[in-house]
């Protein structure tokens, strides 16, 4: 099932700005490896899901995977061929907007190679490009 | 136990302020600023270089040096960095006596093998580094825990670790360190909490099933027209 708040306080909301970097969230904090943004984005719960696939799938069930981020944000759309007007569209995803610097997993109990190669099948996933950090490499 | 093992090389700053500071990284100095007690802060500058050969990683008490050559012991008490661009941008130091009771974040290292790794299980550590209180004189460099003794689902807390004599443990003591887990046991979690779900207020449970129940609802209408047209036609 797709990441998504249980209840929100409002159903939609307007689109906002991203601005500024990432000034928490922005170190390992559970895992040995990570992957952090390097741009900014709104990343949506089938990505973030898509990338998890990916990692579990790499790691072949070993190991640990924290998902650093959640799609809080709702991002609605209107029906194709519609004309302008009538009201905001419907909920067609949830988004987590991410600020560059911003660690997006975290993976333990792996060897490095295999976190790497984890990461970078989950980045491919991504909509924001990203770059692996390991927690010996400070 | 403690060993000052290299010197850092500190020059006195006189031109403070942003504007100043980012001159300094620019031409390669790290700006920062070195305190004591009873004395007032002085703000100094670190050559880059020398930055990154001092290794700072596990040892928190430096030798510094500085423009006058007087030899001081400092204690690291914060770096900061652009986590972009993996560049340091500013340095606390705080001169110690070697009597003074200091307390700080003192990195811990597993020793050894688990026999639970033997056994399909994995070493997870959630605690990277304890806080400690101790005479300057005994602050070890790291903490190594030996986890060979480690079956699968069995923990080490912070009341488990044997300190050096003279280092007290700051920390709560039932907190985790070490703990070995087997692979099902382990499964994604999510640790957004911070800005997870801005759940205050009212339920908005059309909100929650707006997005991913729309294509199935959409398809159960289309279900639903396609038998209301064909009991017509029958």
């Amino acid at each position: 099932m797709p990441l998504m708040p249980k209840r929100v306080k409002h159903r939609k909301v307007q689109r906002g700005s991203i601005a500024g970097l990432a000034r928490k969230n922005n170190k390992l904090d559970f895992g040995e490896f990570g992957l952090q943004a390097c741009e900014r984005g709104a990343i949506t719960n089938n990505q973030i899901e898509a990338a998890r696939v990916a990692i579990n799938r790499h790691l072949k069930r070993r190991g640990k995977v924290w998902i650093r981020m959640f799609p809080y944000k709702p991002c609605t759309k209107k029906p194709l061929e519609v004309r302008m007007g009538k009201g905001k569209g419907n909920v067609e995803s949830w988004v987590a907007p991410i600020k560059p610097g911003r660690i997006l997993f975290e993976v333990s109990g792996c060897s490095e190679t295999v976190a790497r190669e984890a990461m970078s099948r989950a980045a491919n996933k991504l909509c924001v490009r990203c770059k692996f950090l390991a927690r010996s490499a400070g | 136990m403690n060993k000052v093992k290299k010197v850092l090389n500190i020059e006195l700053r006189t031109k403070k302020g942003t504007g100043n500071a980012r001159r300094a990284r620019r031409a390669g100095a790290i700006p920062g600023i070195l305190y004591c007690k009873g004395k007032d802060s002085v703000a100094v500058s670190v050559k880059a270089r020398d930055w990154s050969l001092f290794s700072h990683k596990d040892s928190h008490l430096i030798d510094i040096k500085l423009d006058d050559g007087e030899t001081r012991k400092a204690l690291i008490k914060e770096v900061q960095e652009d986590v972009l661009k993996n560049m340091v941008l500013h340095i606390d130091l705080q001169e110690v006596r070697m009597d003074e009771v200091v307390r700080t974040a003192v990195m811990v290292h597993p020793k050894g093998t688990p026999v639970g790794e033997a056994m399909g299980g994995i070493l997870e550590q959630p605690m990277h580094s304890i806080m400690v209180s101790c005479l300057a004189a005994k602050l070890p460099d790291a903490i190594e825990v030996d986890v060979s003794s480690l079956d699968v689902n069995q923990v080490i807390h912070v009341k488990d670790i044997v300190l050096p004599e003279g280092v007290k443990s700051e920390d709560t003591p039932d907190v985790v360190v070490f703990h070995v887990l087997i692979p099902s046991v382990l499964e994604a979690t999510v640790a957004a909490a911070e800005d997870a779900a801005p759940a205050v207020g009212t339920a908005a449970p059309a909100a929650g099933t707006a997005a991913p129940a729309a294509p199935a609802a959409g398809k159960k209408d289309s279900k639903d027209k396609k038998d209301s047209k064909d009991k017509k036609k029958a």
